[in-house]
């Protein structure tokens, strides 16, 4: 019984994707056939629309659309019924727990972005000159390929905490209790619990910074770099003078996309402490103002809010990433 | 090395390789430092995961190096259970059915569209382009509330088919900025050479585009696969509390939500969560780095 | 077979360039005719005009007699070979060739024996199974000439097909396309830069300079009766030697009057020119027509010249001279390579007085 129902499953998962796939090529080569059936005149006017449409309309409906009615929904109240001006944007700015989480943004913007570029510009440099290069740039990669919930989850496996008495079986508190101390209770203590998840983010980007900057890395000309040994600069000094402001360009678009992504990070709080005990950020807030308080008016105001944060951020991005493009 | 300035003259070849081993020691040091450090967490929950119970709870995982070899410390028992009682067999073929369409869905749309704003000719298509490619700047948060008001009014909150347009239309963006820019770098003879040989656009874009993209397409695929069968947010708000579609994310973010102490269940749960993007990731690297390098400006 | 007319044709950019201005031009069944000019004089744009590739802006453009303005290229009947080829990098060699034929739906074995029959006539039938980056440049442009070829098109065009060879196999190439061409004796519309290439393969040459048709003529009337200066300067390697004179009256007859010359013209040619007496003229004269005294051909009707070496090129076959005239007008002369010039020589060249040009200078066409 348990067989046939598994089979079911598994079939009917075949067919969803099948026809989830299938669908739109279907769709697609339908209207190709019809328009080729139009008089010939109009038809290289149709043509490009068959082509478009489909991305046109999703990103419509699915973006630009909804985009607009947040901006207008954080003007009205929770249940998105009376106008209320200004006052979400009022409260997103005033509300102490609000003001923890833009408190901890700040904090995850630096330190995220500081340390993930740091690092991951330190180990380019540093795994250009061993042989194992691929193997450990994989390694120190491959938290990329964990989703935010999967890494989580491995952290708190890390971060555990048994009463002194008990054995841990967190390796952290493994390690202080064994050097004497007591354990920590990382995730809860209020000093500590946000730098505990900010670990996480850094773990997972810096494989992240790590793979572009070292392609940037790469990219400077060997002569170059034999010019300044033979000028008589060391080691440090070439990292300083020479590889530091040859890969500005591409220091910076990574630091933007990292900023970016931390902008919008919510899974990792929303999981390891669901963003009590201070721990909350802009995005996960506006999360819990949406599904937990049924704050719509409130939600949207957060999300545009963050939509303000990410514009600049990600127009120097795009613009720095051409600049990079054309001098390619 | 041979513009190396030699210090000392004369001096034989091994205190030169010693030399050179002590000055390089640091950095060996270092990277193996850092690659090890960077490992040590997913190792750890690999090993936790064949653990019995009882021993989770009792001894760290770095236990069991006191005699590696002894493999009655180990069993599958943990996949079994998490597998079976808590959903995540179910969980791990439904996130297969979200991530295959909401890959396949948005490749299909975004090379279209690319190639129409790479290679027809129509009024406002530079415009287009660069109104598209901008709303990589809106936060999917943005669209979260009013599109879930209108799934829920189609019936649409909960089913796959939401999903996978959601996930579509978000990875658009991103997809039509990569597959434009490199199917407009493709030399224009090529296109003209087809159209002189009496291809059709369609002819064109099947027989000549497509099979020349078939590189940032395969960056663009595996950046949304990962992205799709990683995300938590879609799913835990257009899918909801319906445990028959959700998928492993949403399992095992529930699985920590409720039996946060059962760690034999966490261990495994996350680890059948990360099998698939550790394999896409291991087999496809090399795209994924190139989409990444080109992808760089994803908001 | 069929032949191709322009009338009027005219390309102008959206952005008010205008890249061909009021072409005509009959191209005959069965012809080689070469388009030829410098970068930018509008060849290419002709071309693609032909090919459809670009839209036209005003004028008819008929093939075989129909109007193909708003025919797409796949309606128009016509094969082309790219500049760079443009073989298809992810299909094999036979999949090149027969991509058209497949697009038209024709039958598998008739294609296959198309290709093969199109293969062997240009040696490259071991090659079928490749993929074009495998293949040498030279085997590259025999490919891209196969998949015209298979077609059997009403016209070919070829937009500088052998630009991308290197010297010795573009002199093969050459004579090979002439050849072809005699055997399929169908319109070709050659696109080139190249004089030298337009000289030994074109039945007629049209030369065109910003976007307008200079002239159109065989090659041996283009060299010989070059109707403007700038026709007289393109043709030819090196070019015409031009000097600023004046025509003024001599004796009974004329004289081309310079500072450092004159130069009687010769009765024959006295009433051809005596509508110009008095005009500013440009003078020309091409460096294979100025000899070293000693080598001189019988025949020639020389007009002792003294210059100034200033340096000489051996190109073991030829010398080429560059001198200079006592008023520093400088000039080019192709010598015997017996001869033997020191550059900071003064030396006497007789220039040819029955093959020199003249242009009104103010209007630039031959008088």
């Amino acid at each position: 019984m348990a067989n046939t129902e598994n089979l079911f499953r598994v079939l009917s998962a075949i067919a969803a994707v099948v026809l989830g796939s299938g669908g739109i090529v279907i769709l697609f080569f339908a209207a190709n056939w019809l328009v080729d059936r139009l008089p010939k005149n109009i038809r290289p006017r149709v043509l490009p629309l068959v082509y478009l449409a489909p991305a046109v309309l999703l990103l419509f409906i699915y973006l630009v659309v909804p985009s607009l009615r947040t901006f207008y929904l954080s003007f009205f109240d929770a249940r998105s019924q009376n106008f209320v001006g200004l006052a979400n944007y009022l409260f997103a700015v005033t509300d102490r727990g609000m003001l923890i989480a833009f408190r901890n943004n700040i904090l995850w913007l630096v330190l995220v972005t500081g340390i993930s570029v740091g690092l991951g510009l330190i180990i380019a440099v540093l795994v250009d000159r061993v042989k194992y290069e691929p193997l450990a740039k994989a390694l120190i990669f491959l938290p990329m390929a964990i989703s935010f919930v999967g890494a989580s989850v491995i952290w708190r496996f890390i971060y555990a905490y048994n009463p002194p008495d008990s054995p841990q079986i967190g390796l952290l508190n493994a390690i202080i209790v064994s050097l004497g101390f007591e354990p920590v209770g990382w995730l809860v203590n209020r000093a500590l619990n946000n730098f505990a998840l900010i670990v996480i983010m850094i773990w997972l980007q810096t494989g992240f910074a790590m793979v572009l900057l070292s392609v940037a890395v790469k990219g400077i000309p060997k002569d170059v770099v034999e010019a300044a040994r033979i000028d008589g600069a060391s080691e440090l000094q070439i990292f300083r003078r020479i590889t530091v402001p040859m890969i500005s360009s591409t220091i910076v678009v990574v630091s933007t996309t990292i900023i970016v992504a931390v902008l919008k990070v919510f899974d990792i709080v929303f999981v390891m402490t669901g963003g009590l005990l201070d721990t909350d950020v802009i995005a996960s807030r506006m999360i819990r103002e949406m599904f937990n308080f049924r704050h719509f008016g409130r939600g949207s105001a957060i999300a545009v809010i963050l939509l303000l944060a990410v514009v600049p951020v990600m127009l120097t991005n795009i613009k720095r990433f051409r600049q990079q493009e054309a001098t390619r | 090395m041979t513009t190396l300035p030699r210090r000392r003259h004369g001096s034989n070849k091994f205190m030169d390789r010693l030399e050179q081993a002590l000055t390089s020691a640091p950095v060996h040091i270092a990277v193996i430092g850092i690659a090890v450090l960077w490992t040590i967490p997913t190792a750890g929950l690999l090993v936790s995961s064949f653990r019995y119970r009882e021993a989770l709870t009792q001894t760290g995982w770095w236990t069991v190096f006191q005699e590696p070899l002894n493999f009655a410390q180990y069993h599958l028992g943990n996949y079994v259970d998490v597998l079976t009682s808590q959903g995540m067999g179910q969980a791990f073929l439904n996130s297969l059915v979200i991530s295959i369409p909401a890959t396949i869905i948005p490749i299909f749309i975004a090379t279209l569209a690319a190639y129409a704003l790479a290679w027809m000719h129509f009024p406002g298509r530079q415009i287009l382009f660069v109104s598209m490619v901008a709303l990589l700047v809106v936060p999917l948060q943005m669209t979260l509330i009013p599109v879930l008001r209108t799934y829920n009014l189609l019936g649409l909150a909960g089913t796959f088919l939401g999903v996978w347009l959601a996930h579509a239309a978000y990875g658009l963006p991103l997809g039509i900025y990569l597959i434009r820019n490199y199917i407009g770098s493709l030399p224009g003879d090529l296109i003209e050479a087809a159209a002189v040989d009496g291809a059709s656009h369609l002819k064109i874009f099947t027989r000549v585009v497509l099979p020349l993209s078939v590189p940032a397409i395969a960056s663009f695929a595996v950046f949304q696969f990962l992205w799709v069968w990683n995300d938590l947010l879609v799913a835990l708000v257009y899918l909801g509390g319906n445990q028959n579609v959700a998928p492993v994310t949403l399992i095992l973010r529930n699985l920590v939500g409720d039996r946060g102490q059962d760690w034999h269940l966490l261990t495994a749960g996350a680890f059948v969560s990360m099998i698939v993007p550790l394999l896409v990731f291991f087999a496809l690297q090399r795209y994924f780095v190139r989409g990444l390098l080109a992808g760089s400006v994803k908001g | 077979m069929a032949n191709v007319v322009f009338e009027q044709v005219t390309k102008q950019y959206e952005n008010g360039y205008t890249a061909v201005k009021d072409l005509n031009l009959n191209i005959g069944e069965d012809e080689f005719l070469v388009l030829v000019g410098p970068s930018g004089c509008g060849k290419s744009t002709t071309l693609r005009m032909l090919a459809g590739l670009e839209s036209i802006s005003r004028g008819n453009l008929l093939i075989d007699g129909r109007r193909v303005n708003d025919l797409s290229p796949r309606e128009r009947d016509i094969a082309m070979v790219f500049q760079s080829y443009a073989l298809y990098p992810h299909m094999s060699i036979f999949e090149n060739m027969a991509f058209s034929l497949d697009l038209q739906g024709m039958p598998k074995p008739e294609i296959r024996q198309r290709v093969l029959s199109a293969a062997k006539q240009l040696g490259i039938e071991e090659l079928l199974d490749r993929k074009p980056k495998q293949l040498s440049g030279g085997q590259r442009q025999r490919v891209a000439l196969g998949r015209t070829i298979v077609r059997d098109p009403a016209v070919f065009l070829m937009d500088e097909p052998l630009s991308n060879l290197d010297a010795k196999l573009r002199v093969q190439a050459r004579s090979e396309l002439s050849r072809l061409h005699q055997k399929l004796g169908t319109t070709f519309v050659y696109v080139t830069h190249d004089q030298v290439e337009a000289m030994t393969m074109g039945n007629r040459i049209a030369v065109m300079n910003k976007g307008i048709l200079q002239q159109v003529d065989t090659p041996e009337n283009l060299y010989n009766n070059p109707i403007n200066l700038f026709v007289a300067g393109f043709m030819g390697s090196p070019a015409m030697n031009f000097f600023q004179a004046t025509l003024q009256p001599h004796d009974d007859g004329l004289c081309i009057a310079m500072e450092s010359l004159q130069m009687p013209v010769h009765a024959d040619q006295i009433s051809r020119y005596a509508p110009s007496k008095g005009k500013s003229i440009t003078f020309g004269i091409r460096p294979e027509n100025i000899y070293s005294p000693q080598y001189a051909p019988p025949g020639i009707n020389p007009l002792s010249v003294k210059a100034k070496v200033i340096m000489v090129e051996k190109m073991g076959h030829e010398l080429i001279v560059y001198l200079t005239l006592p008023d520093n007008q400088e000039f080019v002369a192709r010598v015997d390579p017996r001869a033997n010039y020191t550059p900071g020589d003064v030396v006497e060249v007789l220039f040819d007085r029955n093959r020199f040009h003249l242009f009104d200078r103010e209007t630039e066409y031959a008088l």
